[in-house]
């Protein structure tokens, strides 16, 4: 099953549905239809036993983080400011996906756990520290002392590179 | 300033030609690359144009090979073989750039540096002094009482570079005012050690209003901050001059690289050639966010290819750099991270 999202196509082999997650046409089936409240993830794979959600930042072709090209140290600093906001954007849409998901109540997706890839063109080191970073602010796992169920499995912040490497089996391509 | 090295079966180097920024020169490699090698060679060229040392007693000094044999430093094969060095530089000649070249070729059957050859303009290069400083790995400001004296007496087992930066750090103070660029550098270093540099029989003192501390109680990264406050006020990185330095994150708390950085980038604004070598992320990293469209800047990334020999590939931006030792080993941290996280999925 192929989707693409940002200038990637993903595929992925032995999926049940693969879709584009804020989808802004009215007549689709997988129309969200509250853009304007909640914030949401690029795609959502349901795998029989997991569910991915996933989104993905190409800092290299949009103008906002390309800091190589910013004209002046002032640009370079006005974007390097909405890179730091990038985390807690990510927190949203993590959340509010989670929870359009389990209002929706979809056929395929009972409880299955939820797993939470961020697909960003950043430095290998700097991978690390933003999952860290991520996994603590959704929270991944039964973070709350009264907690009986996780939020979330696993949270993971890669770029390509490491998606081929780590996921041999779900191709991706830029598009 | 310095412009081109070229090797032939020297050290680890079968074939080496590499083309320096006349600014900041960033390099990295696994170990076993040459990094250090390639500093020792630039520092040995650079000091004989002020000591009056020939060049091959020189290299034989920072190399310190066995038995002092010269020849040693020739690629070993199985096969007699010679092996050569050659740097190039620009000088200024009644107002314009003039290229210089010093070249040494040895054998290695040569067993002592006389025995080596010597071509290329070692006269003119002798003429213009080019001011240089090599700081090594290991901190040497903490030993300094008694070491001079003792490796000027004795012969102890120690390269050249570690005496050679203790005699930089005494050097005394330049006459006049200190130049406010000078001072506004000199600052930043007293922020972060939280101090200044006093010197008292040969000995090194931090000095803050708590009262003086010497180097031996001092943390290796403030001491490798305070060689640095000393060096730059007794005028040893002036406009023209060159820096070498060894790894500056050895021993150094990841908070200090974004001042040593910050320090290394502007003494390369004011004219000095810097050369560095890492293995670290951190640091690499406050390069590519500290530096400027305007700084003069090449990041050299020193590998094998598939035939085991020593390559270089330069590059003018961190993020073309290629190969790239330090991302590649983070690359499979995070490949292992991913694996925790995401078990078999995906395989």
């Amino acid at each position: 099953m192929k989707v693409q999202a940002d200038g990637f196509e993903f595929e992925f082999p032995g999926a049940l549905d693969a879709f584009v997650f804020d989808d802004k046409l009215a007549s689709s089936p997988h129309y969200h239809g509250l853009s304007h409240a909640m914030k949401a993830v690029d795609l959502v794979v349901e795998l029989p036993a997991d569910t991915l959600f996933i989104e993905v930042k190409d800092f290299h072709a949009p103008d906002d983080y390309d800091f190589r090209r910013a004209i002046s140290r002032d640009a370079q600093t006005v974007r390097r400011q909405r890179l730091n906001h990038l985390r807690d954007v990510l927190v949203h849409k993590y959340r509010d996906t989670w929870l359009y998901r389990w209002a929706e109540h979809a056929a395929g997706a009972p409880d299955k756990p939820v797993r939470y890839l961020c697909l960003l063109t950043l430095d290998n080191g700097l991978l690390g520290v933003m999952s860290k970073e991520l996994r603590q602010c959704l929270p991944v796992g039964c973070a709350g002392p009264r907690w009986q169920r996780g939020l979330g499995q696993s949270c993971v912040v890669l770029n390509p590179q490491r998606w081929s490497s780590a996921f041999p089996a779900w191709a991706l391509r830029r598009v | 300033m310095l412009d081109h090295i070229k090797l032939e079966r020297f050290t680890a180097f079968e074939n080496l030609n590499m083309t320096f920024s006349p600014g900041l020169n960033v390099i990295i490699g696994e170990n076993g690359c040459g990094k250090t090698h390639l500093l020792k060679l630039v520092y040995a060229a650079c000091d004989v144009s002020v000591n009056q040392k020939g060049f091959a007693e020189k290299i034989n000094r920072v190399f310190l090979p066995s038995g002092d044999q010269i020849g040693r430093l020739v690629k070993r094969r199985s096969a007699s073989s010679t092996g050569t060095v050659e740097i190039q530089r620009t000088v200024l000649v009644a107002g314009k750039p003039k290229p210089l070249s010093l070249r040494l070729s040895l054998s290695n059957h040569t067993k002592e540096p006389a025995k080596a050859t010597l071509s290329g303009a070692y006269k003119q290069w002798q003429e213009h002094p080019l001011t240089s400083v090599y700081i090594p790995v290991k901190d040497m400001m903490a030993n300094a009482p008694g070491f001079r004296s003792l490796y000027s007496l004795r012969h102890i087992h120690f390269e050249e570079v570690y005496a050679d930066i203790i005699d930089r750090a005494f050097l005394g103070t330049l006459k006049g005012p200190i130049d406010k660029d000078r001072k506004r550098l000199l600052e930043i270093l007293q922020q972060s050690m939280a101090g200044k540099v006093v010197t008292r029989n040969e000995e090194f003192f931090l000095k803050s209003p708590q009262g003086e501390l010497e180097f031996t109680l001092l943390a290796e990264g403030i001491r490798k901050l305070g060689l640095l406050w000393v060096l730059i006020q007794n005028g040893t990185l002036l406009d023209g001059s060159v820096l070498l330095w060894d790894e500056p994150e050895a021993n150094l708390n990841p908070k200090l690289m974004r001042t040593v950085v910050q320090i290394l980038i502007e003494l390369q604004r004011l004219g000095v050639q810097v050369f560095v070598t890492t293995h670290n992320y951190n640091l690499l990293k406050e390069f590519d966010l500290q530096c400027q469209a305007q700084d003069r800047v090449l990041f050299h990334s020193l590998f094998r290819d598939a035939d085991q020999e020593i390559q270089v590939a330069s590059f003018s931006h961190y993020d073309d750099l290629q190969p790239n030792a330090i991302d590649d080993t983070l690359g499979e941290l995070a490949d292992r991270e991913i694996r925790q996280q995401m078990g078999d999925l995906g395989q």
